[in-house]
């Protein structure tokens, strides 16, 4: 098999190679052109980012847009008012099952959320931490109501978030549970998919993470060319975009 | 096949429900796409330019962008497998399935696995096989292909498969909405049991080594996360460079083939579950495709039907599929890209009929997203059909065979414009005298003008 399979490696590549052996007259006109449309766009894209970065307010209000449109539900607020804001969603959504990403941040603010909602003697919200393999947590994956974590990014231009996968922030997280809420950091927004990818640093990267971007609750218009919302992925996307509070 | 495809085409003409299926839907999808333009619409021309050099840039340095490619999967972890013809490819994706112990395999939508016929051949070998994209999954409920490459039941509407989800699903609804989310219930079983996924790739990118994948329901993700197994394939073509090069192709893939600035999805594969993760599959293959691409790739104009990022924009503005639709193709990719490539990966004796199955209005080439130039490729493609090389000009003549290449000159000119088309139209009905003199030097059109007028540019 490994052997067989070097042989149709080499038979297909050296096929190819001598194929393009006849050359295309435009061929090194589009290899320049390629240059310096590739030189221009990102620089257009930065151009747009160091002007998107004095207008960071406009970035946010972009996102929340564009997020919007994307038929995700928005919400903007400070730092210290997420937890305030969760407990009124929770209850709001109906959320009783909650599993959150293994994040630092996130483990804070859903104690700070337990603990405000200690008062509220009609509340309860089972929770659990994603700290183990899929196959031991899958039955409770696909029976939970909702997830929780912190995304990695946003983009402002097609109202995205960047969610890259790691050990803390598994990949299922955004996918199964029927609610996915997310918590945004103003700073961490970039103007579009372009300047996110510069400022990543993702040109010199060899290689990188499971990346994702997500721009609103899973749809499908199948049927008819109808738009439903919540096919396979989640029925509900909640974005809770905040201002970091001041360090002291 | 040229047979059947006349009796398709008829067939289809004469299904009025099919034909205002396909209009419906064909027009409000070309209208989505002029409005997701809208926004930059002045930098379209640029951005095509741009979709296009890049494209181009990737095809011509294939070998070492594939050999990057797999060097850096490798490095990432996942396995490459390279396959000649469509047999190769099954047998590979049998051979990794039958190591892995898999027997149920969940599978996102993918045309590449429609052109190997993925599923006919694991079926026949044992293996249960479950579409999870929504359209493909009510296609195979029902038994049947799908008809087009972004929107697969196209054809169908809601009612048809409000009846097919009563018979085979007991379940009985009948808003897009009930029967989505019984889809759904039906499915979410499917992917927690499953034992590997089977996906394919929009975008492969050398730099990274990472296999790109679009969608809006989400499917391709469970597909590609949930199952221990992950098989992707691609066909060679699918390379770009770096990942610089993605945000453009994508965008311009979004827009063309649904209207939407940006799909729900965009999901970036770049290795199997790590030590330290808690998800992803253990094992991630990814089988490299040619099936005569590396053929094709030797004539410079021919080649560039390999630009081609499946959008559908080329089939949702074509006049000729809008009227025949998807299935009268008999292919695994229909209208104008289909015209193009299935005579070309297929062979011409099966598929070489399909370049004649076109008025060269060039609507396609219009708003192909990378500037594929359908009509000069089809042209190309009948004169090769055609092989006119072999004949002398009196054998030509009598023959017919030049008149027929007159004939199209003269289609290519009038439909080359809109303004000359509406003259022609006008004159046609003027002096309907002339109609049969058109009709007896395209054959496509006699089937067509028995049932209908000539549509009006859009
Ligand atoms: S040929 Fe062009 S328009 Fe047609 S599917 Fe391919 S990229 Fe889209």
């Amino acid at each position: 098999m490994h052997e067989s399979n070097y042989k149709r490696r080499s038979a297909i590549l050296s096929r190819v190679k001598v194929a393009l052996s006849n050359l295309d007259p435009e061929q090194i006109q589009t290899q320049t052109q390629a240059q310096t449309s590739k030189n221009k766009l990102p620089e257009q894209a930065r151009s747009e980012s160091s002007l998107a970065a004095s207008f960071a307010k406009n970035l946010n209000q972009q996102f929340l847009q564009n997020m919007t449109g994307n038929s995700a539900l928005c919400f903007e607020c400070q730092e210290e008012e997420i937890p305030a804001l969760l407990h009124k969603l929770l209850v709001q959504e109906k959320i009783k099952s909650l599993v959150l990403s293994g994040q630092p941040q996130v483990e804070k603010i859903f104690q700070q959320t337990l603990n405000q909602a200690q008062e509220d003697t009609a509340f309860s919200c089972d929770f659990f931490r994603f700290e183990n393999n899929l196959e031991e947590l899958k039955e409770r994956l696909f029976e939970v109501a909702a997830s929780l974590e912190k995304a990695h990014s946003g983009l402002a231009e097609t109202g995205s978030l960047v969610i890259r996968s790691t050990k803390e922030t598994p990949r299922s997280l955004s996918l199964i549970p029927p609610i996915h809420i997310v918590l945004l950091s103003s700073k961490n927004i970039y103007a579009n998919f372009e300047t996110y990818l510069s400022a990543s640093k993702l040109s010199s990267r060899s290689s990188l993470e499971n990346t994702l971007l997500i721009s609103g609750p899973s749809k499908t218009a199948d049927i008819e060319l109808t738009l439903v919302q919540g096919i396979h992925g989640p029925l509900k996307l909640i974005v809770i975009l905040y201002n970091e509070a001041k360090k002291l | 096949m040229e047979k059947t495809f006349t009796k398709n085409v008829k067939q289809a003409l004469n299904n009025p429900v099919l034909r205002a299926n396909y209009r419906k839907a064909l027009d409000a999808l070309a209208e989505k796409r002029k409005t997701a333009f809208a926004d930059i619409s002045l930098e379209l021309p640029a951005r095509r330019e741009a979709a296009y050099a890049l494209r181009l840039n990737s095809l011509h340095k294939l070998p070492e962008l594939l050999s990057q490619l797999e060097q850096k999967l490798n490095e990432n972890g996942i396995h490459v497998h390279w396959a000649q013809t469509p047999q190769e490819a099954n047998q590979i994706a049998e051979s990794i399935l039958r190591q892995n112990n898999a027997k149920k395999i969940i599978k996102g939508k993918s045309m590449i696995t429609e052109e190997i016929r993925l599923n006919d051949y694991l079926e026949e070998h044992g293996f249960n096989v479950i579409e999870s994209d929504l359209g493909e999954f009510i296609v195979q409920l029902a038994g049947e292909k799908p008809a087009h490459i972004v929107a697969p039941i196209i054809y169908k509407n809601k009612e048809q498969v409000a009846k097919l989800f009563a018979e085979k699903l007991n379940f009985h609804g009948s808003s897009a909405e009930e029967l989505t989310h019984a889809a759904r219930q039906f499915l979410r079983k499917e992917f927690y049991s499953a034992d590997a996924g089977l996906s394919g790739v929009n975008f492969a990118v050398a730099q990274t080594g990472t296999l790109c994948l679009v969608e809006n329901e989400g499917n391709g993700r469970f597909c590609t996360t949930i199952p221990p197994l992950h098989i992707a394939f691609m066909s060679l073509e699918k390379v770009v460079e770096k990942f610089s090069d993605v945000p453009l192709l994508y965008s311009m893939l979004c827009r063309s083939a649904s209207g939407q600035k940006i799909t729900v999805y965009f999901n970036m594969i770049s290795k199997p579950r790590q030590k330290d993760e808690k998800d992803g599959p253990q094992h991630v293959h990814l089988i490299i495709l040619d099936n005569n691409r590396s053929t094709i790739l030797s004539d410079p104009l021919l080649r560039k039907t390999l630009l081609c990022i499946r959008c559908g924009a080329c089939m949702n503005n074509c006049p000729v599929y809008t009227n025949i639709g998807g299935h009268a193709y008999d292919a695994a990719i229909p209208g104008p890209i289909g015209k193009i490539l299935m005579p070309q990966i297929a062979g011409m004796e099966k598929y070489g009929h399909l370049a004649t199955a076109s008025s060269l209005c060039a609507a396609c080439v219009e708003v192909c997203p990378v500037k594929i130039p359908i009509t000069d490729i089809l042209l190309k493609l009948r004169a090769q059909a055609t092989s006119l090389k072999n004949l002398s000009f009196k054998q030509r003549l009598y023959s017919g065979k030049l008149a027929e290449k007159i004939a199209f000159m003269l289609w290519a000119y009038i439909f080359s414009s809109p303004l000359r088309y509406k003259l022609f139209l006008k004159m046609l009905h003027a002096f309907p005298a002339l109609i049969p003199l058109k009709v007896r030097f395209t054959p496509m059109l006699r089937q067509w003008t028995k049932t209908r007028d000539f549509p009006m540019p859009r």
